[in-house]
């Protein structure tokens, strides 16, 4: 038992995902394969959203359906800051992760007011309000979007220009990240947070407010989702309105569904494996994720639990 | 003669046109098992609803250790002491027994905001919800999930939960109810123990244990007070008897 427990402790979690991570990616540098360290950064940018989403929606019972949102803002960070000439990773980050928390805080705030269905439906719509400012922004490129003024730098050093670089931050930042939230999955703070996710009614009858504890959530795993679209800015320099796409969102959920929302790691398997599959057979229809789609809401509705049941079973009193 | 902890003046409450509770006042003195019996419908869940926050009553006021709580919601009058036993339990399905109770003694204690240590690294939280599930006899079922739980263990469970919440008064709603004979004795002992240090209001329609634990009990029909007085005199009130002990048949 004790085994057990160790080896599932947030600590080990991330350890492992890491070092599989870098495993994948020692086998890509010697080959010199950039296609594939590419494909490695941007997969382990896209894990640690979906890890961040899979805290909200496993872990918080919050199903949010503008994911995309912080991440877009994530993005936009780097795209922005890189304008004005700021392109230090120790700088861009924090403002990254900053700025998305403070979006997911403000609209957060409001979107907890609703429950179940109204939930998803409301962090929709602030995400389609995000996509469309972002469209609006002709400085930055508007509709279409622009080239990033260059990858960020690292201390001054341009060690993210060669993509093993990148994948190397992206690798870290997906491993902290996986660890950090497991942490306070685990913590009193995530006690709370779980047991307002099962049972609302005994949480307030005991005298815990749930709604701060919702609220920093949202912001954690928004500033997290920042970092992700940061990483995703650098790995196709370039950033654009599609970032916040509702179906960039879509496929946030299917990945969390798929890999499992009981657990964190559950992101990290089901980002792998949508982006395997998007790179196995995306060159022959562009239409397979909708067929994803359909299957992962097929399967939750056969369970008849689980995801579904988050989303239509919320109303609690 | 001391001031009630608790005292409900002039309650009511209807949906639509149904009056759910009409015009109740009574009070929870320091120390007292304050009984509240009636038929199925009478209205009880709905007042001790009132009393805990979820309900809205029309008219009157609640007074909890002298402060108008009427206003107040549900977690600010439990965070004042009021500690809630549910008639259907509502107990966290997905965590273990032990963990259940951790949660309530973390209301309690505080550090609900604690991000960083494991909720289960702090040995004293640990031992009070330990404490907790032993004086309910839970001890043995600690890891198992409470969804899992037989019926009367969860109805244990809430119980521990209410004393790890440490309240100054413990509103009871049916606690034993489809417990076994031996777990319902045992928390019926149980509460004996805590006569006198804790007031409690208890809901229970097995008349052996009412009249085991109450020091006054009030009968509630169709919403409205019938009766409030020692077990005697309710045993011996005529309209009690016909209304609702003789359909009971239990005393
Ligand atoms: N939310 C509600 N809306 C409409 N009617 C309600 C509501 N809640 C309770 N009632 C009605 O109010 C009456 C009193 O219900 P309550 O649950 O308080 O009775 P009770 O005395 O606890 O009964 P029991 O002994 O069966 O637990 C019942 O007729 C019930 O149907
Ligand atoms: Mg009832």
């Amino acid at each position: 038992m004790a085994r057990m427990s160790r080896l599932r402790s947030p600590g080990a979690i991330a350890l492992l995902v890491t070092l599989g991570f870098l495993a994948a990616l020692a086998v890509a540098y010697v080959q010199d394969s950039t296609y594939w360290m590419a494909t490695l950064a941007r997969m382990a940018a896209l894990a640690l959203s979906a890890v961040s989403l899979s805290f909200l929606v496993g872990q918080a019972g919050l199903v949010s359906f503008g994911h995309a949102a912080p991440v877009g803002i994530g993005a936009y960070a780097v795209l922005i800051a890189g304008e004005f000439g700021v392109r230090e990773v120790m700088i861009v980050l924090p403002l990254a992760f900053a700025a998305a928390a403070l979006f997911s805080a403000l609209t957060g705030a409001i979107a907890l007011r609703t429950r179940g269905v109204y939930f998803i439906m409301i962090t929709l719509a602030f995400a389609q309000m995000a996509f469309y400012v972002a469209a609006s922004l002709s400085a930055f490129g508007g509709d279409d979007g622009m080239a990033i003024a260059g990858r960020s730098t690292f201390l001054g050093e341009r060690i993210l220009r060669r993509d093993h670089g990148l994948a190397l931050l992206a690798i870290g930042l997906l491993g902290v990240g996986l660890f950090v939230l497991g942490r306070v999955t685990a913590s009193k703070f995530g006690l709370v947070l779980r047991a307002a996710r099962d049972n609302e009614t005994r949480v307030r009858a005991l005298g815990l407010a749930t709604y701060g504890h919702r609220l920093a959530a949202l912001a954690l795993a928004g500033g997290v989702a920042g970092l992700s679209g940061a990483l995703l800015a650098n790995q196709a320099e370039f950033v654009s309105p599609s970032y916040m796409n509702w179906h960039v969102s879509g496929q946030a959920i299917v990945m969390v569904a798929l890999g499992g929302a009981g657990h964190l790691v559950g992101g990290v398997i089901g980002a792998v494996a949508v982006t395997l599959l998007d790179e196995a057979i995306g060159h022959y229809t562009e239409y397979w994720k909708l067929g994803l789609g359909l299957v992962v809401v097929g399967a939750a509705l056969l369970r008849g639990r689980g995801l579904l049941r988050r989303i239509v079973g919320g109303q609690h009193d | 003669m001391t001031e009630p902890i608790l005292r409900l003046e002039n309650l009511s409450k209807s949906y639509g046109a149904l009056t759910v509770t009409s015009d109740v006042s009574l009070d929870l003195r320091p120390g007292e098992v304050h009984a509240l019996i009636g038929p199925n419908g009478a209205g009880k869940t709905t007042l001790v609803g009132e009393i805990a926050g979820a309900v809205t009553p029309d008219a009157g006021r609640i007074l909890f250790a002298g402060r108008d709580v009427t206003q107040l919601n549900v977690s600010a009058r439990a965070r004042l002491g009021l500690g809630r036993v549910f008639q259907i339990s509502q107990v966290v399905g997905s965590f273990s027994a032990r963990d259940n109770v951790r949660l309530a003694a973390l209301a309690h204690r505080g550090g609900s905001w604690g991000l960083w240590r494991p909720a289960s690294s702090d040995a004293a939280l640990t031992a009070a919800a330990d404490a907790a599930l032993d004086r309910v006899g839970l001890s043995a079922r600690a890891d198992v999930a409470a969804g899992v739980l037989a019926h009367g263990e969860r109805r244990a469970l809430e119980l521990a939960m209410a004393l790890a919440q440490a309240p100054k008064v413990l509103l009871l709603d049916e606690p034993m109810a489809g417990t076994g004979r031996a777990e319902g004795a045992r928390l019926t002992e149980l509460l004996l123990s805590l006569k006198g240090t804790l007031p409690m209001l208890l809901v229970e329609h097995d008349m052996a244990t009412v009249f085991a634990l109450a020091d006054r009990i009030t009968v509630l029909i169709g919403g409205a007070v019938a009766i409030t007085g020692t077990p005697e005199a309710v045993r011996a009130d005529p309209q009690v008897r016909r209304a609702y002990l003789g359909e009971e048949d239990a005393v």
